[in-house]
């Protein structure tokens, strides 16, 4: 068993090769760089459905913006000073720096479980994208509460999608990131032209005299959907604020911001919430409630574009499902022995593919994307501890790396721990993670240092 | 030169793409109008901004941003 942990543990390591090194002074990049980089990142696919789905949630148009004005804001200032000031003194990725903190078997359940999520978001971008080619053959979109796919052509067209984008992430990641730089602000232009245009089809006249009326009472009118549990302010504050959890205060972010100059690049996320996470959402909000509140990314932007609305939908999963699937696909290079790196894409394109034939992940997309940030949080606040608590209380740092051990049981205890603990708490979904991180963050603190009292 | 024309003609296709949804708003475009000179202003914009951005440095974020 030590033994395999080990080959498992040396082969992850050859993965993250190239980034094992802090990164030199040389390679880091401008403030520019960042904003571009968040801008681009957070107008994807799933935009078109979470802002719909606050419409359907019943939030008023006052909760909205206040909620997404100070949820925004708090997921800004989590990359500025949970993410990036670690990232500025390490300049490692998390995988590195958990390694120094949990050892190899830790990183490994991490790995595998950032895998199976990663597979499961893909799935949802693929369900996005079959919304609007459903439109072209004429499928019917499972309805809000489905579980089950609802026809044999809703099926065969996730199978055409999945293998569609698998084939091409397999094909070519690199070209298709680049290609997804020059697709996210035509992106961008889809979610803001289209609530233009459905303006007054809602009743907004010209001189926008009206907006807030309308606004208030045919979009974000307070009522909710039948069978959607109805949101308010503190919903949606919390929701903006994880929405990115497992990025910011689940460090995984290390990846990119141990590239910034200072640790006030964290700032620069702002770019990324404001435009995306807030007004893409209050975009595809207006657009749901121009079809009359059906849950249908595609017919919305159909509707509100025309074609270019539904390639808009289409190249939104699709540039956002692939790197998706690359980051599956190296997660989960660690456990498949010497396989190709087509062969392990191939495997999660496979496994995104079923999974995505299940609309429900991407009708629950809102409560998938609580599970997915609390899941990964505990190992933000076990990092969180040991790079700036224990040296205040005098608690050694770094000992799996100093003393050799496989796997950090303590850390992997608290992660558990603190999830089994969130899974049982009587409060909504969305507001678990907080005192979570609280949990895991005391937890894992007193553990270790009781741990060296023995 | 032509990656500077390319990055003109694309950036102005980006400006027809809001353009065009204002216009209709405003009235002064119809529906069909709109989206007919969105979807030309789409297709103005990948094909500019692929010779603009394409050909540009390969250092572009996913080369400097690891894992």
């Amino acid at each position: 068993m030590a033994l395999r942990l080990a080959d498992i543990a040396a082969r992850m390591d050859r993965l993250y090769e190239f980034d094992r090194e802090p990164v030199a002074a040389a390679k880091l990049q401008s403030g520019g760089k960042f904003a571009g980089l968040f801008a681009g990142e957070h107008v994807a696919a799933t935009e078109f459905v979470i802002g719909a789905f606050f419409v359907l949630h019943g939030v008023t148009a006052r909760d909205l913006l206040l909620g997404l004005l100070l949820g925004n804001l708090l997921a800004v200032l989590s990359w500025t000073f949970l993410c990036a000031p670690i990232a500025v003194r390490t300049r490692l990725t998390l995988y590195w720096y958990l390694k120094r903190i949990a050892g190899p078997g830790v990183t490994l359940v991490y790995n595998i479980a950032n895998a199976f999520l990663y597979c499961i978001l893909a799935g949802a971008m693929i369900s996005v994208s079959a919304t609007a080619l459903g439109l072209v053959f004429g499928i019917d979109v499972p309805k809000l509460g489905a579980v089950l796919p609802n026809s044999v052509g809703w099926v065969l067209l996730i199978f055409a999608l999945g293998a569609a984008f698998t084939t091409m992430a397999i094909l070519g990641f690199e070209k298709l990131s680049r290609f997804a730089q020059i697709c996210s602000p035509w992106i961008f232009l889809v979610f803001i032209a289209g609530a233009i245009a459905v303006l007054p089809r809602l009743g907004v006249r010209t001189n926008l005299g009206n907006l807030w009326e309308v606004a208030t009472t045919k979009v974000w009118n307070g009522v909710a959907a039948a069978g959607q549990d109805k949101f308010g302010f503190w919903h949606i504050l919390f929701f903006a604020w994880f929405c990115n959890l497992a990025m910011h205060v689940g460090l995984s972010d290390l990846a990119l911001l141990r590239y910034a100059k200072r640790w006030t690049y964290g700032l620069y996320s702002a770019f990324g919430m404001y435009p995306g996470h807030m007004l893409a959402w209050i975009c595809s909000g207006l657009m749901v409630a121009a079809i009359g509140r059906e849950m249908h990314p595609g017919l919305m932007a159909y509707q509100a574009v025309g074609w270019a609305g539904v390639a808009g939908v289409l190249l939104a999963g699709w540039t956002t499902a692939n790197p998706t699937l690359y980051r599956a696909g190296l997660a989960l290079q660690t456990v498949t022995p010497n396989w190709p790196r087509w062969k392990i894409t191939l495997g999660a394109g496979v496994a995104t593919t079923i999974l995505a034939c299940f609309p429900v992940f991407f009708l629950k997309l809102l409560d998938y994307v609580a599970i997915y940030g609390l899941v990964l949080m505990p190992v933000g606040a076990i990092v969180f501890a040991e790079h700036w608590i224990f040296p205040l209380l005098k608690i050694e740092q770094y000992q799996a790396e100093k003393r050799g051990w496989a796997c950090n049981w303590t850390a992997l205890i608290v992660w558990i721990g603190t999830l089994v603990a969130c899974f049982t708490m009587p409060i909504h979904l969305f507001f678990r993670w907080l005192p979570g991180y609280g949990i895991a963050l005391v937890s894992y603190t007193v553990l270790m240092a009781s741990r060296r009292r023995t | 030169m032509i990656k500077r024309l390319s990055r003109l003609g694309a950036l102005m296709s980006l400006g027809i793409c809001l353009a065009a949804p204002v216009l209709f708003f405003a009235g002064k475009l119809s529906e069909g109008g709109y989206k007919l000179a969105f979807n030309l202003a789409s297709a103005g914009w990948f094909v500019l901004a692929s010779l603009w951005l394409m050909k540009r440095t390969k250092k572009g974020p996913s080369s400097w941003v690891g894992s």
